[in-house]
């Protein structure tokens, strides 16, 4: 039963609140993109054992999404952030480095 | 013609350990506005203060209550709802009451 | 046979008694007894039935681990199956049956099954009934159904009188365990402030250490235990709760306990049971440690029993399991039973020990109490058809050649113990194998982790290994320190605990070590089950390593007990079989909860009306009071038809729709979807949304339009309505509101953040009302509204609002049933006036309420798709003849790439058609249009589908809508449908349709334009 710190009202909610929502900072492909890119869109995850940014809505709450670094093995949390980023602030990858010193975003 | 209005639990009641009792029409007006930009002008409308996160600020015989950080909702005397929603028009978000929509 | 001491019990009140029934025979017990120690007092020793052989069985042990004596309890609404007569207290009037035989306890037709077991070994069901395979269903499944199970269900005909509710808890610490570890815990943390939660799943606190007859800091265990339970009933940050068993452990500190609230006194005014659903800091598990049996021949007969389990029968509740008793170990513990028994008066007739010496201070101490202690040996076997009535003992080192008989009732068994580390282990603490002890206990540098990867369970006492007093109560201390520390406090008192000292322990899996076939097939590992020592070395034989699969070949720790007292002895006999390590076999996985729980208390109070949220329109009581046939739709209730008095469904839904087509007919069509969507980008996002062009929309007009998946798919469909140059209305198909908004703002705030547009989702706050027919105009006007209603000032996709009737409204020119029609909608708190003024003055035109299913009619016969008939996930516009909504100027929306790929434009994709029986019946739900040939798994080829079946009164034959290949292309060509019936050669009947345009009725749309 994880529970998260919603960034955008502050409450730390409990998994039967919100809805996942996949993978996280996917880049979009659109018109024009090659088969290749649009199928790594829409399908292909590299399902880390380990370190995993993902999507959150508190459906319960607020109804904001957010984002959040958890690891999927152990189901640490390091921390969760607005969704309107395309990549992880430095705070988050600091936290993560901090549990995990040989991680590394790329 | 009809002026019957009915509220969605028709003043239902129950009594047990405690009592239950439907309090009736409430004006309630959804606001989707920059909170920071949006609220000098709700305090000018309704007479009450933008609420602190997850809060709820009352005066005037108006509340409004926190909901995110752009949205919040404004309770108020059901029959004086349209009209806080055509004075909130000029703010520049979306305000919607069970009146009208804009 | 079994007695009641004549003194002696600390937890029954002996000057009163009770009455029960046991298999409708009537006995006596006092409060505080259990069924198992009642049923032993009255001489019952028999208490049920194993599952397979159909054995008889006695109870093993005095707790929750507990497996054959399993009972019924209570009759007709409150009869209960399985349950365990050591945790059941005794009240006046209880009522118990014993389970799993035919026609009587004493007499058992199952007993067959154990004069053939060679026959039914381990994999028996899935070795024996494979072949020949057609047999499985008619023969062999039916007559295994009929004789399997342990137990009966409650008749259905009752449904559950009792309450069952759930409660939220937010703590720092949760213990789990009433014992001396437990309560020690319990009192440091709760001086150092903590809010804490200690539950005991018995009705006592204390656990072993009052019959072990421990001492701590100078008292007797029983005195600590009672000062630390006031102490600890002083502090108002410690939560006590009896008979409440900590269930599971689960992420991030999340805990199920079980509280057993009126098990004991039931009919009681409250619930029965209640589920705590704690989010804590911290947990303690001092669950205690399990005792184990030993294999040896004839393990399993009624009057075997663990030896703490006998001590605490004659401590706890003054009942003797047998009179003259053997005492068999390979441990010092047991003969703290043997002095119990001594001490007590009854014969303890030897001590067999399978150790070659044994000289602890226990030891010496029977032997100067004049015990016989024989060293070196073990019992060959066990004598006596329902019951004990001797052993015959043999060298423990040797194959089991009979020494000596000796009379006896009852056996007392010790294989050693086992610490219970379920809690440690839900969550993913690792174990690791202590040698010396012979049992499995927590790893603590691998423990179950929480949110910041900190371990957040932490095992005290023996649980964690610490089987002596004076390691319990110091292990306990220091557990609860590490949780202090955390908070930055510090432990106050560190009481020193005592209890005699025990020589070592050597491990014994098989008794004798060298003991043949045929004994091994009489040593029971799961009594439940009726699993043994040679159905585990069987399943090594064939080739099962793994201990994951062992169980399931064997079902070894698969019954209601989940092998408490049978998964170390069964890997240990494992390990052996394969020569490998014990700990490298490992154990299997524990997982919750710990001892059953009932469905009532996972159900708690949703049940019955308040099981589901109910979505109900303004109008919705007028539905009810008129008639309404209602259907599920998501949360709502929608009707389906009004059937008058005496008019089957099918007759009103017919009429519903002549009255409408000919006339004027009214739905409320309150439940569909409306979302608000505002902003100087709003038509940039609708565009994006939709396959249309939104942002051409002219205010005051209205626009079909269709959403797709970012796969393409066509995922919802409905009517978008300009309401200002940055405003539009959405409306979704009914059950989609939440759905679509929540999709609206996925893409807003995760990737087009930077767009300026706000969506509210207002579908309850407006109540609307679809006015359809040739005489829908008619009413609104005669109504009266203050706006113009006239075909100029508001053509078909147009909108317009005012009042009508004094009501304000806002009415859209839209139809769905290609009739002249008006959807208004009103606020809320009018739609329930509006709908009455509406039927007042449509009484002469004659206006007709519809429901859905004469809605879904009417949409049919002009071929309009609906969302979940025409569109199943794999679906897209072009199949159903949509391309004129796919805007060809708009350089992207969500799915265009997807329609791009080489599947979604393969012109062999079936296409939506019109479908018309040569005989005029209506074509059957879902049936296939049937091409030559079959396919490579011999099933016939398909070239097409119905979507959408009716019967149509308005062209009094039946018509459908269904994809086909190359349909469209196809036209008054005649295809064959297949039907679940056959005909007289027994081939299956199949249907003529011929393809037609879908659009039936009024094809050039002159009704909807008037």
């Amino acid at each position: 039963m994880l529970t998260f710190q919603c960034p955008y009202c502050g409450v730390q909610a409990c998994e039967t609140e919100l809805a996942a929502g996949g993978e996280a900072h996917l880049k979009r492909f659109g018109p024009g993109s090659s088969d290749d890119d649009f199928e790594g869109y829409l399908f292909l995850r590299p399902n880390v054992k380990g370190v995993h940014f993902e999507r959150w809505r508190h459906a319960m709450g607020c109804g904001k999404w957010f984002l959040a670094a958890r690891c999927t093995a152990t189901l640490e949390v390091f921390g969760t952030y607005p969704a309107q980023t395309t990549e992880p602030p430095a705070d988050i990858i600091a936290a993560i480095k901090a549990s995990r010193p040989d991680w590394s975003l790329t | 013609m009809s002026d019957a209005m009915l509220s969605a639990l028709d003043g239902a009641q129950a009594q047990g350990l405690i009592g239950i009792r439907e309090m009736g029409l409430q004006g309630m007006i959804t606001l989707r506005a920059d909170q920071a930009k949006a609220a000098k002008a709700v305090e000018k409308v309704t007479g009450v203060a933008m609420p602190a996160r997850r809060m709820i600020s009352a005066g005037q015989g108006n509340q409004i209550a926190w909901m995110s950080p752009d949205e919040v909702m404004i309770l108020c005397d059901h029959a004086k709802a349209d009209g806080l929603v055509a004075d909130l028009g000029g703010i520049g978000g979306a305000a919607s009451s069970c009146g009208q929509c804009l | 046979m079994s007695i009641r001491l004549a003194t002696g019990g600390r937890l029954i009140d002996r000057s009163r008694k009770i009455g029960f029934s046991f298999n409708g025979k009537r006995m006596s017990a006092h409060p505080g007894d259990t069924l198992a120690a009642a049923l032993m007092a009255n001489g019952q020793m028999i208490m049920g039935r194993s599952f397979k052989y159909h054995r008889p069985r006695g109870v093993v042990a005095s707790g929750a681990e507990e497996p054959n004596a399993l009972v019924n309890l209570g009759v007709g609404a409150r009869h209960e199956p399985n349950q365990r007569a050591t945790l059941t207290e005794v009240f006046d009037g209880l009522q118990a049956t014993s389970q799993n035989h035919w026609p009587s306890l004493n007499w058992d037709i199952g007993e067959v099954n154990a004069l053939i077991p060679k026959l039914l070994p381990a994999g028996f069901y899935y070795k024996t009934f494979i072949h020949p395979r057609p047999f499985w269903k008619h023969v062999f499944e039916p007559f295994i159904r009929q004789s399997a199970g342990l137990g009966r269900a409650p008749d259905p005909k009752h449904s559950d009188p009792d309450r069952y509710e759930q409660f939220y808890a937010h703590v720092d610490l949760v213990i789990a365990g009433g014992g001396i570890a437990g309560l020690q815990a319990a009192l440091e943390a709760g001086r150092a402030g903590l809010r804490v939660i200690l539950c005991e799943q018995a009705a006592h606190w204390g656990g072993r250490a009052p019959v072990d007859e421990v001492e701590i800091d100078g008292q007797s265990a029983a005195d600590w235990v009672a000062n630390a339970v006031q102490a600890l009933e002083q502090m108002p940050n410690v939560d006590l709760r009896l008979r409440c068993m900590a269930a599971g452990v689960y992420d991030h500190g999340y805990v199920i306990a079980y509280e057993r609230l009126a098990d004991h006194a039931p009919g009681e005014d409250g619930p029965r049971h209640r589920l705590w659903r704690i989010r804590t800091g911290r947990v303690i598990a001092a669950t205690g440690a399990l005792e184990r049996p030993l294999s040896f021949a004839g393990n399993d007969k009624p009057g075997v029993m663990l030896a703490a389990a006998m001590r605490d029968y004659v401590v706890n509740w003054g009942v003797a399991p047998g009179q003259r008793t053997v005492v068999v170990t390979n441990n010092d513990d047991a003969y703290r039973t043997a002095l119990v028994l001594h001490q007590a008066g009854l014969d303890v007739a030897c001590i067999v020990d399978a150790r070659p010496e044994a000289d602890g201070p226990l030891v010496q101490e029977a032997r100067a109490r004049g015990l016989r202690v024989l060293t070196g040996m073990g019992i060959a076997s066990v004598k006596g058809l329902r019951g004990v009535v001797a052993v015959q003992l043999c060298a423990q080192d040797g194959k089991g050649e009979v020494i000596e008989d000796v009379v006896c009732d009852a056996v007392a068994m010790s294989g050693g113990w086992s610490p219970v580390v379920h809690l440690w282990s839900h969550c993913g603490g690792k174990l690791i194998w202590d040698r010396e002890g012979a049992f499995f206990r927590p790893d603590h540098a691998r423990p179950p982790t929480d949110q910041r990867g900190q371990g957040f369970v932490i095992c005290a006492g023996a649980a964690d290994g610490a089987l002596l007093a004076a390691d319990t109560m110091a292990n306990a201390s220091s557990s609860v320190g590490k949780v202090l520390a955390e908070n930055g406090k510090a432990a106050t008192n560190t009481p020193v605990a005592y209890s005699v000292a025990e020589a070592p322990m050597r491990p014994v899996w098989v008794m004798p070590e060298g003991a043949g076939v045929k004994k091994r097939a009489k040593m029971w590992l799961d009594f439940q089950n009726d699993v043994k020592v040679s159905d585990v070395q069987l399943a090594a034989r064939e080739g099962y390593e793994s201990v994951e699969h062992t169980k399931r070949y064997t079902t070894l720790g698969m019954a209601t007990d989940q092998g408490k007292l049978s998964n170390i002895n069964g890997l240990a006999v494992l390990a052996q079989a394969l020569d490998e390590d014990i700990p490298r076999v490992g154990t299997t996985t524990f997982r919750p909860p710990y001892t059953p729980i009932s469905m009532g208390a996972i159900g708690g109070e949703a049940r019955g009306a308040i099981f589901q949220p109910l979505r109900r329109t303004p109008i919705q009581d007028w539905h009810e009071a008129n008639g309404a046939h209602f259907e599920p739709v998501g949360y709502w209730r929608r009707p389906y038809c009004f059937a008058k008095k005496g008019e089957s469904h099918r007759d009103a839904v017919n009429r519903e729709i002549l009255a409408t087509r000919n006339g004027l007919g009214l739905l409320d069509a309150s439940t569909l979807g409306k979302i608000i969507v505002k902003g100087p980008d709003a038509g940039r996002f609708l565009d994006m949304l939709y396959t249309n062009m939104m942002s051409s929309l002219a205010p005051g007009k209205c626009r079909y339009g269709l959403m797709c998946s970012e796969n393409g798919f066509l995922m919802d469909d409905g009517v978008v309505a300009r309401l200002s140059d940055d405003s539009f209305v959405v409306h979704t198909t009914t059950g989609g509101a939440d759905r679509i908004h929540a999709h609206m703002e996925d893409w807003l705030q995760c990737e087009w953040w930077d767009w300026q547009v706000y969506t509210a989702n207002v579908t309850e706050q407006w109540a609307q009302i679809a006015v359809v027919g040739p005489k829908s105009r008619a009413v609104l006007e005669k109504l009266g509204a203050d706006f113009d209603l006239s075909n100029d000032a508001l053509p078909f996709m147009g909108w317009a609002e005012g009042q009508i009737g004094g009501i304000p409204a806002r009415a859209f020119r839209i139809s769905f049933s290609g009739e002249l029609s008006f959807e208004i909608a009103v606020p809320a708190s009018h739609g329930r006036a509006f709908w009455d003024a509406l039927l007042a003055a449509g009484a002469e035109f004659g206006i007709t309420p519809y429901g859905t299913e004469a809605l879904h009619v009417m949409r049919a016969e002009k071929g309009f798709i609906m969302i979940g008939d025409e569109t199943d996930g794999t679906v897209i516009p072009q199949d159903l003849g949509l391309d004129w909504a796919i805007s060809k100027k708009k350089s992207d929306y969500l799915g265009k790439r997807a329609q791009d790929r080489s599947h979604m434009t393969d012109p062999n994709r079936w296409k939506l058609v019109g479908l018309e029986t040569l005989d005029g019946s209506v074509l059957p739900d879902g049936c296939y249009a049937l091409a030559e040939g079959l396919n490579t798994n011999g099933q016939r080829n398909t070239q097409g589908r119905v979507t959408s079946t009716y019967f149509s009164p308005t062209l009094g034959r039946g018509i459908a809508m269904g994809l086909v290949l190359h349909g469209p292309d196809r036209m008054g060509e005649v295809i064959s449908f297949n039907t679940t019936k056959k005909d007289a050669k027994g081939e299956m009947r199949t249907i003529n349709a011929r393809i037609v345009n879908p659009v039936f009725f009024d094809p050039a749309g002159e009704k909807q334009n008037v």
